[in-house]
């Protein structure tokens, strides 16, 4: 069993046998011990669950070997492999997932960030590449090791809710338990405990037909943690609702978390969606994952152009939260506190009245009102925002 | 001339006594339940059936189909014909769950295992364009005289669309729904029954109403054979007897059951589907047959089974009303009939068929072909191939060419390897090689069997037929989508068509236009006029509704959207409706030689009755390979871009 | 002998009356003789009074129908146990293949007066004077009364469907008369065409026989034939034969009962009498059959006691 920590020092290795391969432009002027992305601990301590480690998704290979070295992801190989005819829809992809961590999954249509999801639950088979989950081979697993690894520990939600159209909401929350081989007494009681944890009291027996959006996925969401798994799965969840549904289901997923501290992989289209819930994001482009980091860290520093572009007209103060910016007290800490995952948006009229620096709460932090200032005035669109407050 | 059919013949003569004592061993254990069935269904009266059929009406839907039902009940009875319609209904209660079961597991396995496709592919096919008539005489080498032939046959028919749903049901399972099984901890078995099953069951059952329907069908075609006296032998007698009201009568029954039998395994199917509520429960259900069975014994025991039976005799009489009325107007419109006849001929049927060389003659266009005509008619032609080649389109040219040659020499005297030729530079422009060597050896095949002229014969009278059918339905489909009443109107026009035996409307027919092509014409198109009708409605009807506000708004004119929109949109519906159109045209020619064609369905319909296995094979497998060619080549040309809404492949519909 | 023979007088005398006897020549009276019933209303009436007479002599019978040509594939099996209306200018091919192989056997004809040949509607004397003599048909002002579009310069005839085998193609041929034959398809389709000829009175020159229920309906004449060219059945029509025949194992099976058969006639004017019965009254079959029975003691008498010596 490899400790987690060798997997960090391995990085530089790989970046060193492909030149081409520019890394990630980690960002370091804010927090740089959030940079490192093969860290074996997350900033608080928390331990790896989820390791992900060169994979590859090749499609249309048939019986051929793709890619024909998975050392080598350049582009040009990688552009050589489309020409052939082959799809390569995840290429080289490596990243940790603590336990506890929201790791959103951020990417356009095609980018194959749809595929790098199913290959962690091999769903789809990766064709190179290792997944680690608590340190064990994930792709060595046999057929029915994988069919109890995925009752135990793996719950998955689908962008098109998945729910089985011949069963009942009760049913299909307690369908996994069922195939588990529990007795009806006990996956009902579980499935009803589920029902009203999403707020779907008295429609136990309704039919996905007769349910709205909203409502399927939240049967989808009871389902997917029926079984109380550790690791969690969703697949652009809440990309089929309406906004201000979405909104109101990205509240109840946060307030869930909360309550269930899973290790989640989260997947989305929408960059604001990423922001608003992940604590670190990957953004894929072409199969690639082109750049990993919290939030602010994306917002401030883009790896490059296409990021840049991404994050273009994201609402920077609506991202970037106190502890972000915060920094060890040099002297006294001040009395006034705030929020360590306040945004600045409502930390900014705090110093309108000409507070030097606030405490960040139960730590031994201080924000201070000029690195905010100086923040805003960076920004390209610095007069704009300046005249919005 | 290639004997094909001599050794078929003779390879069956050698097989036969070899496989027979097995295939009589699976007769005899068929016919087992078929006489349970048989004497259960007889046995049991006619209240307490009645009842039975009345609570699957209210399970699958509500009031108003258990309206139709009592109707078709009484019906039934006062036309006399409960004994035969009983006898029916248990060759399709034994017919629909073996090609049910049997669909089932060949559409698992083609879906389990892909590569078995294409052949399943192509048995479907084969299965749904042979006519039936050119497997009965094998049928009954081997299984041996009496009702299980009838069963087999009428298996080997309602198979295909049940296959053809399962595979399409178990295809279209989301991926999300089966990704979710998994997750769920579904091994690979609990994933099939308990995931990917239930949710293709919509699909399936879908699969059970065309087997159900596919299976009535055939019942005349099992009827030829006899062994047991089904509503079929019936309508086949008054057939015999050019009784049009007795066939009438008869086929009525079969509509009648066609009708309901579609209704409620359609119903059950949307209740599967989650439809609305207003129908009983599962259990009432239950309940009722228990009810009605238990009525079945009171009666049967308390009361004579003669007196439980009214007589037929009311009815009797508007049947003989019914053949006077046509009589009379045989008497009075001979005129106008002929008319009618010769119109069509002149101007339709004659240039085709032995062409403007043939048809220009003192006794049928009152003018001759004087050379300076014929040098006339190469110049015009040649000028337009000559244009359509200056403008690039090589393509038009070749076929003005093709055309313009046809239409001389007609196709009875067109030159056969211009024919072959040109169809297989179709089938290679549109499908590639492969395509075009098939085309190319099946043609040539049929012509070293002699078939040739029969082959001719059928193109033509299908080609007419399907260029009457796509008139008629068009500007029938066309008024339909634009008018809810005309719409509502058509409909129940077309479900008779549908599911009438054939055979009904031919007497009419030959008594107003005689023995001859144009009655053949007429009763195939008859039957061929259905799906352009629901075709085009269907495909006008469902022009995305984003898109007309759109053109609406831009401020086109009716004929302008109809034109330019909703007509190129509904295309390819449009098109998978002529290619039904085709397949019903070619369906037919077994049943239009009844009155007298010299096509490939005379062929299968001699052989059926000279019992030359291998002559109805050869020309049923002639039929088979027009029927997949150009299924290939509108599909081909429809583009793969395109899924059919209803599903179930390309080849249902097609009724033999 | 004697007392054998007188015995069995006993017996049939008692089997009129309830049909209990079980002797051995009777064979196997539990299970049924299966009748083959045919599509045509002639052959329903020859069968069930074939049929009733049998129950008479104390059989089970049971009524199967069965297609022309397929019947043959259940008599040579035993499926159909006899069939006792066949006409054998209307066998096809698998009837001689199953009759040579044995497993069919033809114990006789019925006695049925046929006729066939060429006929007309009545009116059609007045379109071509000279009818019925054959020599008329090749008038002018006839050929062009029954000229079509189809078959023009030619007129039109009517002939038997294509899988019946075309004779009157031949004879035409022979004879050089501008006749196109045009095959009608089926027995429905000969019928239809006459009706409405005689209805609409439209020309119509066809192929037929005789005795047939439309022929009751309808007053036809018969062409008096041009002469034959050869003296076969190709070029030249006779009166068809009217045959019945049993399955190879019947005689072992039902002794008695194939002596009747072998006895057993129906003649062409008691048929046609019956036909319009069923057909234009709409009388009950076997009500008929039974009423014929009961009428003709005298002829059926004899056939009976035949099947008891």
């Amino acid at each position: 069993m490899r400790e987690s920590g060798n997997l960090g020092s391995k990085q530089p290795e790989n970046s060193r046998r492909h030149p081409t391969h520019t890394g990630w432009r980690h960002t370091t002027n804010i927090r740089p011990r959030a940079m490192r992305v093969a860290d074996a601990k997350a900033p608080d301590g928390r331990a790896v669950k989820l390791s992900c480690r060169h994979v590859w998704k090749v499609f249309g290979a048939g019986g051929r070997a793709y890619p024909p070295d998975p050392g080598d992801s350049s582009a040009a190989s990688v552009d050589a492999m489309r020409q052939s005819g082959v799809i390569p829809a995840v290429v080289d992809a490596s990243f940790d997932v603590h336990a506890g961590e929201i790791f959103v999954i951020m990417g356009l249509s095609g980018s194959g960030k749809s595929t790098l999801i199913r290959c962690l639950s091999r769903l789809i088979e990766p064709s190179a590449g290792q997944v680690m989950l608590d340190g064990q081979d994930l792709l060595a697993a046999s057929r029915s090791d994988l069919v109890a690894l995925r009752r135990r520990t793996m719950g998955m939600v689908f962008q098109s809710f998945g729910l089985l159209p011949h069963l009942t909401v009760l049913e299909n929350v307690g369908f996994p338990l069922r195939m588990h081989g529990n007795a009806r007494a006990k996956w009902e009681a579980r499935a009803r405990e589920m029902i009203a944890q999403v707020g779907l009291e008295g429609r136990e027996f309704a039919y996905p037909s007769q349910l709205s959006g909203g409502q399927q996925q939240r049967v989808g969401i009871a389902r997917s943690l029926a079984a109380d798994p550790e690791l969690w799965f969703l697949d652009e969840p809440f990309s089929a609702l309406d906004p201000l549904i979405r909104r109101q289901m990205q509240d109840e997923f946060l307030r869930l978390q909360k309550m269930l501290h899973k290790t989640i992989v989260f997947i989305t289209h929408d960059i604001a969606e990423a922001f608003r819930l992940a604590d670190r994001v990957a953004i894929m482009r072409a199969g690639r994952i082109v750049q990993i980091g919290r939030p602010a860290e994306i917002v401030l520093t883009p790896a490059d152009d296409y990021v840049a572009r991404f994050v273009e007209d994201t609402p920077v103060l609506r991202v970037i939260r106190a502890a972000d910016l915060a920094e060890p007290a040099s002297g006294p800490l001040p009395d006034a506190e705030v929020e360590a995952d306040a945004v600045l948006e409502q930390v900014l009229p705090r110093f309108f009245d000409g507070t030097a620096a606030l405490r960040i709460r139960g730590e031994a932090r201080t924000l201070r009102a000029s690195r905010v200032f100086d923040l805003i005035r960076r920004m390209p669109s610095a007069d704009a925002a300046m005249a919005a407050l | 001339m290639l004997p094909l059919s001599g050794w078929i013949n003779a390879v069956a003569d050698a097989v036969v006594p070899v496989v027979q004592p097995y295939f009589r061993a699976v007769s005899t254990a068929l016919s087992v339940p078929m006489q349970a069935i048989r004497q259960a269904l007889i046995w049991l009266p006619w209240p307490a059936a009645a009842l039975m059929i009345c609570a699957a009406a209210a399970g699958a839907g509500g009031v108003r189909l258990v309206a139709v039902a009592a109707a078709a009940v009484v019906y039934v009875l006062l036309a006399d014909y409960w004994i035969e319609a009983m006898n029916t209904l248990a060759l399709v209660i034994l017919a629909v769950p073996l090609s049910v079961a049997a669909g089932f597991a060949i559409g698992v396995m083609a879906w389990r295992w892909p590569q078995l496709g294409p052949v399943v592919t192509a048995a479907l096919d084969l299965m749904q364009t042979v006519p039936a008539f050119a497997y009965l005489i094998p049928l009954l080498l081997l299984f041996g005289f009496g009702p299980v032939v009838g069963l087999i046959a009428s298996a080997i028919y309602a198979i295909p669309p049940m296959v053809r749903n399962v595979m399409l049901g178990l295809e279209r399972v989301p991926s999300e729904v089966t990704e979710a099984g998994l997750m769920a901890g579904c091994n690979p078995r609990q994933s099939f029954w308990h995931v990917t099953l239930p949710t293709a069951l919509p699909q399936l059952l879908v699969g059970v109403n065309q087997t159900t329907m596919a299976a009535l069908s055939m019942v005349i075609v099992a009827a030829i054979i006899g062994g047991f006296q089904d509503i079929g032998w019936e309508v086949l007698s008054s057939m015999r007897k050019a009784e049009f009201g007795q066939s009438i009568l008869s086929g009525l029954v079969i509509a009648l059951m066609a009708i309901l039998a579609d209704r409620i395994t359609r119903g059950f199917a949307d209740r599967e589907a989650g439809g609305a509520g207003g129908r009983l429960a599962g259990r009432t259900i239950m309940v009722m047959f228990a009810v009605s069975l238990g009525l079945g014994f009171l009666l049967r025991f308390f009361l004579a089974g003669g007196a439980l039976m009214p007589g037929g005799d009311v009815t009797r009489q508007y049947v003989t009303v019914l053949n006077q009325w046509v009589l009379a107007l045989v008497q009075d419109h001979a005129a106008l009939f002929a008319a009618i006849k010769n119109g069509v001929l002149y101007a339709f049927l004659l240039p085709l068929r032995i062409g403007v060389s043939g048809a220009a003659t003192p006794y049928l266009w009152g003018f001759v072909m004087t050379p300076g005509l014929i040098a006339l008619y190469g110049v015009v032609c040649a000028a337009l191939a000559g244009w359509a080649f200056v403008s690039g389109r090589w393509r038009l040219a070749v076929f003005v060419i093709m055309a313009g040659t046809l239409l001389f020499t007609g196709l009875q005297a067109f030159p056969w390897p211009v024919f072959v030729l040109g169809l297989a530079l179709m089938a290679y422009q549109s499908m590639g090689w492969k395509m075009a060597v098939f085309v190319a050896a099946g043609t040539c095949l049929i012509l070293a069997n002699g078939l040739w002229a029969a082959l001719v014969q059928s193109l033509y009278l299908c080609v007419v037929a399907v260029l009457l059918s796509g008139l008629i339905g068009a500007a029938l489909g066309l008024w339909a989508a634009s008018s809810d009443r005309v719409s509502a109107a058509v409909r129940p026009v077309c479900d008779a068509l549908q599911t009438m035996p054939q055979f009904v409307f031919l007497i009419p027919a030959l008594m107003f236009f005689k023995v001859g092509e144009f009655t053949a014409l007429i009763a195939i198109v008859l039957y061929a006029v259905v799906p352009p009708i629901r075709y085009v409605e269907h495909g006008l009807r469902h022009v995305d509704a984003g898109v007309m506000e759109a053109v609406t708004q831009i401020g086109t004119t009716p004929w302008q959207r109809l034109w330019h929109v909703r007509l190129p949109l509904a295309l390819p519906v449009i098109m998978l409706g002529v290619n039904q159109t085709i397949m019903a045209a070619l369906s037919m020619l077994a049943i239009a030689a009844l009155v007298g064609t010299r096509d490939l369905g005379q062929q299968v319909y001699v052989a059926l009755g000279k019992a030359d296995a291998g002559m109805g094979l050869v020309a049923g497998l002639s039929i088979a390979f027009i029927a997949i060619v150009s299924d290939r080549l509108i599909h081909a040309w429809i583009g793969s871009g395109f899924a059919p809404e209803d599903g179930a492949g390309s080849l249902d519909g097609g009724r033999g | 002998m004697k007392a054998v023979n007188a015995l069995w007088a006993g017996c049939i005398g008692l089997s009129l009356i309830a049909a209990p006897a079980a002797a051995a020549e009777m064979g196997d009276t539990a299970e049924p003789i299966k009748l083959a019933v045919l599509e045509w209303t002639g052959a329903h009436i020859s069968t069930h009074v074939a049929g009733q007479l049998l129950e008479k002599l104390g059989y089970k019978v049971e009524y199967v129908t069965a297609g022309n040509f397929p019947q043959f594939s259940g008599l040579a099996d035993g499926t159909l146990s006899a069939s006792v209306e066949i006409w054998l200018n209307n066998v096809g091919d698998i009837y001689p293949k199953v009759l040579e192989a044995g497993q069919i056997q033809n114990i006789g004809l019925l006695g049925l007066q046929t006729r066939e040949g060429w006929i007309y509607p009545k009116f059609m004397e007045e379109v071509c004077p000279g009818l019925p003599d054959w020599a008329a048909m090749e008038k002018p002002e006839c050929i062009q009364a029954l000229m079509t579009p189809e078959t023009a310069p030619n007129a039109r005839f009517l002939d038997y469907p294509a899988d019946w085998g075309s004779r009157a193609a031949t004879i035409l041929a022979d004879n050089d008369m501008p006749y196109t034959a045009v095959p009608a398809g089926s027995e429905g389709a000969l019928v239809a065409e006459l009706e409405s000829s005689a209805a609409a009175k439209t020309p119509l020159m066809m192929m037929f026989w005789a005795p047939h229920y439309a022929l009751a309906e309808t007053e036809v004449g018969w062409v008096t034939m041009p002469p034959c060219k050869e003296d076969n059945n190709e070029h030249c029509i006779t009166p068809p034969d009217v045959a019945k025949v049993v399955w190879s194992g019947f005689e072992e099976k039902w002794p008695a009962a194939y002596t009747f058969l072998r006895e057993f006639q129906l003649g062409a004017d008691d048929q046609q009498q019956m036909m319009l019965k069923v057909d234009k009254n709409g009388e009950d079959l076997d009500a008929v059959a039974a009423d014929w029975i009961s009428g003709n003691e005298g002829v059926w008498k004899p056939w009976i006691e035949a099947a008891g010596e």
